[in-house]
């Protein structure tokens, strides 16, 4: 296919830049559009990035346990977890893990997971449906000011700039499921296809018709046939690629059974480890929303996160990707400091892990959540603005130019990233004063 | 003017054209222009799925307003629930809790049911609008404990689904299946209130969280006091008996404040519960609310990027605006409005038709419907239900377990690189026929749970036979049956591959001695192609 071979062509004589170019401020280089778009071509990269959704709003204060306040225990006499049974952390005496969280844990202990506490935002929502749009899209104002894009199809957006006229060679995004988050929107549509097995998504696409080059007419029913015609071509496109990348490896860690985010999980470790180059892949986890009997959905649903990732990280190891692959989880909130009987309403901020070969594990950052100083008598206030969290993620990760964050969150991030990394990656220093619309202080 | 002309024609250069010339401000005003094929089945297409051969024809050959009178009449003697569901209604010897009882079982045979009065359903909007409401107060049968509350929380949606709506939310409020999913049953007054219900109450079915312009309609101290007026519901425990609510079941007796209006506290809840809907649908907004997810079901949505989008100011003003005061003024019924708006000058504007993407259950559902000849019944039946049913779920749409709260994600995200491939694979097997596995219960006291198994296919060659070209214009009989099927008309380039498909390199001559062997083979790659055209996914 001709779109494909041009990008492929083009990756292919940039192979000796990122050596070159390694090291070099980035700010300089990326001045002009073509340096830059050799540079992504280039970086067309070994490193992705793994998105595990938290649906529902998980419930931070009992996942990353404040042991030792009494607060915490007062506020919550029926659904407290007790310090004996939560998990120690090494190096952190003040926190400890909910107790079905052995393989995170270990993780964390090893090294190989940081873990960010008190991720919010100030004007939060407590609407799932608003809730999952605003970290969605990174969206930290009020409604008027509201993006209509997601983060990652923005940060895509930037990478591939021409997608999808010209697609690269593998899918920018993949999500395991049977439809695509809003996270991946840019304003050139979804930056993400989906699937929910390689093998059946090419029997299914090579099963079917082919490509369809027909235009409908830019009229209401003219744009949704023209919508749709091209998910049909993506489809094709990217069939054979997902095919040959889940064939070339096979998994060598056992992933728990019954689990459909062990599964997933599996399969982005096959992909990525069979060569497929796709930067973000997504995956999501329902049932958070724990009004009611939270201590025992909340610790299924925890034990079922904490077992995948073990086993995936396991997995990435054995398969030799460990370095390459880093993931991370987020949520549409936290919940309400106060029980109100076996569970929790919507709250506000929450906990979140980042893991990975190349992470600096066996650090929490954002400090203790202040369980004296509630927002509105009830929240937590946060320590860490969400699109921080985001921005110290993808960042360093994707060797991302300070200018280009600024653009990715408009609306406001951190004066400086969270160091998430053990080797600070080069290009990535300071955001420079004033391209940040709201400053915001960490720790 | 001659819509059918340009419709039909498959010239997508003129119908950009037709609908530059249509392209006038949308409006409510009754629908004056030519009632035809085109405009009756785009009517159908959107209320009942898609119509049979024969209701398209008698349609087309009645008037608009007497196809939407028939729509508007609620659906009567409709199959009853399956035989295992009334025996545990009914007999007082099964406990709710009765472990001989698989779940997935029992919501399997409750969504054949379901997707067979879609089927066989006639010429009414009674199902198309419990799906409405079964997404507008979306519970998943996962999080609620009895299986009988999701059976008789759908039978309340079918009840009211023409009728009140006002009275359909307080009843809803206080359903069993609601009480549960949405954890009502757990609001108690003090320190056990829950918030859950008065959330979604006003976010999800009644005001909606904003208006239009982004303007937040209540605040969080709004969802306190409501959940505060809302205290108390409960079943005590016994599953066969009614809710009750008081200062004894859990209500909170002091006054309540919501949009700045006081609700009176007492020892009984039902008064409270009707005062807070008094105030909550006092506010303009919450008819607009409604009234704007009603008119994206089934008129028509912008495309958004994230699905906070609103709608566009011109429909918001000329239909959303005053639909919603229709809506008030009629005392919240639901047919009122459906018929201003089904009859409408908008809802016939060529831009508006086969501009929807179809769900999953509208897609597969709707395969069997336009393809049946007869009401399907018995083994037949069972099969074909069995294997929607289970495609409907694999491609997002499971029946009574609905992913959240905020129930489905209609429009494009129906639409993906896993469920586009899928969707054609799904009408390819049910065509060339597919295996169905169904596990019964009939009485798994005494029999246990049996195991059948046959297979689902749609009959192509008695619907071929409906049309007149079947005999010996086989060119013109694939022409006819895209036009039967696609709403999207297809082009010439298209229609030359229908009629590729079904004459397979021969001459149109031989088609009328071809054997019924032959003809039904052939016609499944006809019915085949169109299906697996973009057009096929629209209405």
């Amino acid at each position: 296919m001709k779109r494909r071979s041009f990008l492929k062509s083009a990756a292919g004589t940039a192979v000796t830049l990122p050596l070159a170019l390694n090291g070099l401020n980035f700010t300089l280089l990326a001045r002009t559009p073509q340096v830059e778009r050799l540079l992504r071509a280039a970086a067309e990269s070994d490193k992705a990035l793994v998105i595990i959704q938290l649906e529902g709003g998980n419930d931070g204060l009992n996942t990353l346990i404040p042991v030792d306040d009494s607060n915490y225990y007062a506020f919550r006499p029926n659904i407290g977890i007790a310090k004996e049974t939560a998990l120690p952390l090494d190096g952190n005496p003040l926190l400890r893990l909910h107790p079905a969280m052995s393989g995170m844990q270990q993780m964390f202990n090893d090294g190989r997971m940081a873990i960010l506490d008190n991720v919010g935002y100030e004007r939060n929502s407590f609407s799932h449906f608003e809730g999952t749009e605003n970290w969605n899209t990174a969206s930290i104002a009020d409604f008027s000011q509201r993006l209509q894009t997601g983060w990652v199809g923005r940060f895509l957006a930037e990478e591939f700039p021409d997608y999808p006229d010209i697609l690269p060679k593998d899918p920018p995004a993949v999500q395991i499921s049977a439809a695509v988050s809003s996270i991946f929107s840019s304003s050139s549509g979804s930056m993400a296809i989906s699937l929910t097995d390689p093998a059946e998504f090419y029997a299914l696409v090579n099963g079917g018709p082919a490509a369809d080059d027909e235009q409908g007419p830019d009229t209401k029913s003219g744009r949704e046939f023209n919508y749709i015609a091209s998910i049909g071509n993506q489809a094709l496109d990217y069939s054979e690629s997902i095919r040959r990348a889940a064939e070339k490896a096979t998994n060598k860690a056992t992933y728990p059974a019954e689990s459909a985010l062990a599964a997933s999980l599996a399969i982005i470790a096959r992909l990525i480890a069979g060569g497929l180059q796709t930067r973000v892949f997504m995956v999501k986890l329902g049932g958070f929303d724990t009004h009611a009997n939270q201590l025992t959905r909340q610790a299924e649903l925890l034990k079922e996160l904490s077992e995948a990732i073990a086993a995936f990280m396991q997995d990435l190891g054995q398969l030799g990707i460990l370095e390459r692959v880093v993931g991370m989880t987020y949520s549409e909130f936290g919940r309400r400091v106060r029980q109100n009987g076996g569970g929790t309403d919507h709250g506000t901020a929450s906990a979140h892990f980042v893991f990975g070969g190349l992470v600096a594990g066996g650090a929490i950052h954002g400090g203790l959540p202040n369980l004296s100083d509630l927002a509105g008598g009830a929240n937590l206030k946060h320590a860490i603005n969400f699109p921080c969290y985001y921005a110290s993620v993808i960042g360093p990760l994707f060797n991302i130019p300070p200018s280009k964050l600024g653009s990715i969150f408009p609306l406001g991030l951190c004066s400086t990233l969270i160091p998430l990394y053990n080797q600070q990656p080069t290009g990535v220093e300071e955001i420079p004063d004033g391209t940040i619309p709201q400053q915001m202080n960490l720790q | 003017m001659d819509r059918r002309s340009f419709l039909t024609g498959g010239n997508h250069t003129s119908q950009a054209a037709g609908s530059k010339r249509l392209a006038v401000a949308p409006s409510l005003a009754p629908y004056s222009g030519t009632w035809d094929r085109t405009t009756a089945a785009h009517l159908l297409r959107r209320t009942i799925l898609a119509p049979t051969v024969q209701e398209l024809q008698s349609a087309a050959d009645s008037s608009m307003s007497a196809v939407v009178d028939q729509l508007l009449t609620p659906a009567k003697n409709l199959p009853g629930p399956p035989r295992f569901v009334n025996e545990w209604l009914n007999a007082s010897i099964l406990p709710w809790n009765f472990t001989g009882i698989n779940p997935g079982v029992f919501y399997n045979e409750l969504r054949r049911w379901w997707c067979g009065l879609m089927l066989n359903g006639g010429i009414s909007l009674t199902e198309r609008m419990t799906l409405f409401w079964h997404n507008h107060f979306a519970t998943n049968e996962g999080a609620v404990q009895d299986g009988r509350f999701i059976y008789q929380h759908n039978q309340l949606l079918r009840q009211y689904s023409l009728g009140n709506f006002k009275e359909l939310v307080r009843r809803v409020t206080i359903d069993k299946a609601m009480l549960d999913f949405l954890d009502g049953r757990y609001n108690k007054s003090d320190y056990r209130l829950q918030e859950n219900y008065a959330r979604e109450l006003q976010e999800l079915f009644t005001i909606g969280i904003a208006d239009n312009n982004g303007n937040p309609n209540y605040t969080q101290q709004d969802v306190v006091e409501a959940a505060r007026a809302l205290t108390g519901w409960d079943w005590l425990g016994d599953h066969n008996a009614g809710v009750v609510c008081n200062a004894l079941t859990g209500h909170d007796i002091k006054n309540k404040t919501v949009y700045g209006k006081t609700i009176t506290g007492g020892i009984e809840g039902a008064p409270e519960l009707a005062e807070l809907l008094n105030i909550i649908f006092e506010k303009e907004e919450t008819a607009r609310y409604v009234i704007r997810k009603l008119y994206r079901f089934f008129v028509y949505t912008e495309a958004p990027l994230t699905p906070v989008t609103p709608i566009s100011s011109e429909v918001e003003e000329n239909i959303i605006a005053p639909l919603a005061t229709q809506f008030r003024q009629s005392g919240w019924e639901i047919s009122t409005v459906l018929r201003t708006l089904l009859s409408s000058q908008h809802f016939y504007d060529s831009e508006i038709i086969a501009a929807q993407i179809k769900s999953p259950v509208d897609h597969l559902v709707g395969t069997a419907r336009a393809l049946r000849t007869a009401i399907i019944t018995g083994e037949p039946f069972d099969y074909l239900m069995q294997a929607i049913q289970i495609r409907a779920t694999k491609l997002g749409m499971e029946l009574f377990a609905a992913p959240g709260v905020q129930g489905w994600q209609f429009y494009r995200p129906w639409i993906s690189t896993s469920t586009l491939p899928q969707r054609r694979a799904d009408t390819d097997a049910l065509l060339d026929g597919t295996a169905a596995n169904i596990v019964d219960m009939l009485n798994p006291i005494f029999t246990g749970p049996i195991y059948r198994n046959g297979q689902a296919k749609l009959n192509v060659l008695a619907y071929a036979k409906q049309f007149a070209s079947f005999a010996d214009d086989p060119e013109q009989l694939a022409a006819d049956i895209a036009q039967h099927l696609l709403a999207y008309p297809a082009s010439q380039k298209t229609l030359g591959k229908f009629r590729d498909a079904l004459l397979q390199g021969q001459p149109a001559y031989e088609w009328a001695g071809a054997s019924e062997q032959v003809k039904e083979t052939r016609l499944r790659a006809l019915l085949k192609t169109v299906m697996r055209t973009p057009n096929y996914q629209l209405m």
